[in-house]
């Protein structure tokens, strides 16, 4: 059953043809690239649209799809690369004044959800106020769940170095954030 | 353990990656160090709170907005279904008018003349494709380079416009459509060997490096390889671009 394969194995089946992988990948993994997008954009929108993008290039490049690779951090590059050209094109990383609107889910109180949300809006504008580096870092560490090694792979860095990074990353965070709360 | 080991394993203590020696050194040092243990307090208690927070929800209809452009896209590939611009096919109205009124006036006369009208025809239909290709932008454009691959000869102006549209469009769409038909051309065309070898030079975008260096490859186009060599080695050349370079690589001898 296609459905029981895990993301690589689903590439595989894209590659050799058969699209209906392509539905279940979108559905397993749009969530995760949406989110990466609103923490890196603070814009639904576009979000919105980069995703979109980003798993029709999945399609696109499926034939060039190699059994060696992962897929998180294939899909992760893809992502990453549709992101720099968008700052490309749009010539800028966060707009002062957004008026977005986030979702959160999982919320079924009215008073939960508007803390939740307060305090959302809150880590992503700490975030927005992270050099790009740091807040990458960030994503893929703390959002995307990659590991130190997994994090040097994809950004052709070295284990330890992104260590260090990564940790002096969460302590800038955690003070950004403390700054705005206090404000 | 010393003071600065300690801290960077923090996060990771905190998130359940450590092996239990580390962890029972760890454990040790904190118990002892007041500094070590107020970092660990204040990041324990904000990655457990950055943790908890729920996922963002996507807008609703992503999927079908997606399964859809999907569709086209696989149906698109079938069988492309080119949509001309709708000057193009006022263009192409005239042009069918006046071969209409060609053959009819013709009629009867010498061959030399229809040959002669027959190019004359071409070369309009030529003309506006070429136009095309200067004047539009985004997706009109693209449909402009597919167009151009349908109804033109692929004589030397065209494959002019379609390279100088690869290597200097701003819409990455548009260089990628061009690239595509040039990839159908380079099998026997020299021009269009060598202007996608040069090109290699001049992209800056990784998915028309990645597509260029893979339509270069799989036509064995052995020529590519110093180019090819050369994007894999430069400093600011995108890590997946390096990674496909060198997979490619090894497919041209």
């Amino acid at each position: 059953m296609i459905e029981t394969l895990n993301d690589e194995r689903l590439m595989e089946q894209l590659a050799s043809g058969k699209k209906m992988a392509a539905g279940i990948l979108y559905d397993r993994n749009y969530k995760k690239v949406f989110g990466y997008f609103v923490r890196m954009t603070k814009d639904s929108d576009v979000s919105r649209d980069l995703t979109q993008n980003v798993f029709l290039k999945i399609l696109k490049y499926s034939h060039s799809w190699k059994p060696d690779k992962v897929f998180a951090y294939w899909l992760f590059r893809i992502a990453r690369n549709e992101l720099v050209d968008y700052y490309r094109g749009s010539k800028k990383f966060f707009a002062v004044e957004e008026d977005r609107e986030l979702v959160i889910k999982d919320s079924n109180d009215s008073g939960k959800e508007m803390e939740i949300k307060e305090s959302y809006d809150i880590l992503i504008e700490a975030m927005g106020q992270l050099q790009p580096g740091d807040r990458e870092l960030i994503e893929l560490n703390r959002f995307q769940g990659f590991s130190y090694k997994e994090i040097a792979g994809t950004i052709s860095s070295n284990e330890n170095a992104v260590k260090v990074k990564t940790f002096r990353a969460i302590q800038k965070l955690k003070e950004i954030y403390s700054k705005i709360l206090i404000e | 353990m010393k003071c600065e080991e300690v801290k960077l394993n923090i996060p990771e203590l905190i998130d359940g990656k450590l092996d239990a020696v580390t962890v029972a050194k760890m454990e040790l040092h904190l118990k002892s160090c007041a500094s070590c243990r107020e970092v660990f307090n204040d990041l324990n208690s904000f990655l457990k709170f950055t943790d908890s927070l729920p996922e963002i929800e996507p807008p609703s209809g992503m999927k079908e907005e997606f399964m859809m452009m999907f569709n086209e896209q696989t149906s698109s590939q079938k069988g492309r279904m080119i949509i001309l611009p709708s000057w193009i096919k006022v263009a192409a109205v005239v042009v069918l008018a006046l071969g209409t009124f060609a053959a009819g006036y013709f009629s009867g006369s010498g061959n030399g003349q229809n040959v002669q009208l027959a190019a004359e025809v071409q070369s309009l239909k030529q003309q506006v494709v070429l136009a095309g290709l200067k004047d539009y932008s985004g997706p009109q454009k693209i449909e402009a380079v597919y167009s151009a691959a349908e109804y033109s000869n692929k004589n030397a102006d065209l494959v002019d416009a379609l390279m100088y549209t690869l290597n200097s469009d701003k819409n990455i769409n548009v260089r990628l459509a061009a690239l595509n038909v040039l990839s159908g051309m380079v099998s026997d065309n020299q021009e269009v060997k060598s202007g996608l070898v040069q090109s290699l030079l001049v992209q800056d975008n990784p998915l028309v490096q990645i597509s260029l260096i893979q339509v270069l490859t799989e036509s064995g186009v052995n020529e590519a390889k110093d180019n090819i060599e050369f994007i894999k080695n430069q400093a600011g050349t995108d890590p997946n671009v390096k990674d496909f370079a060198q997979d490619m690589m090894k497919t041209i001898i």
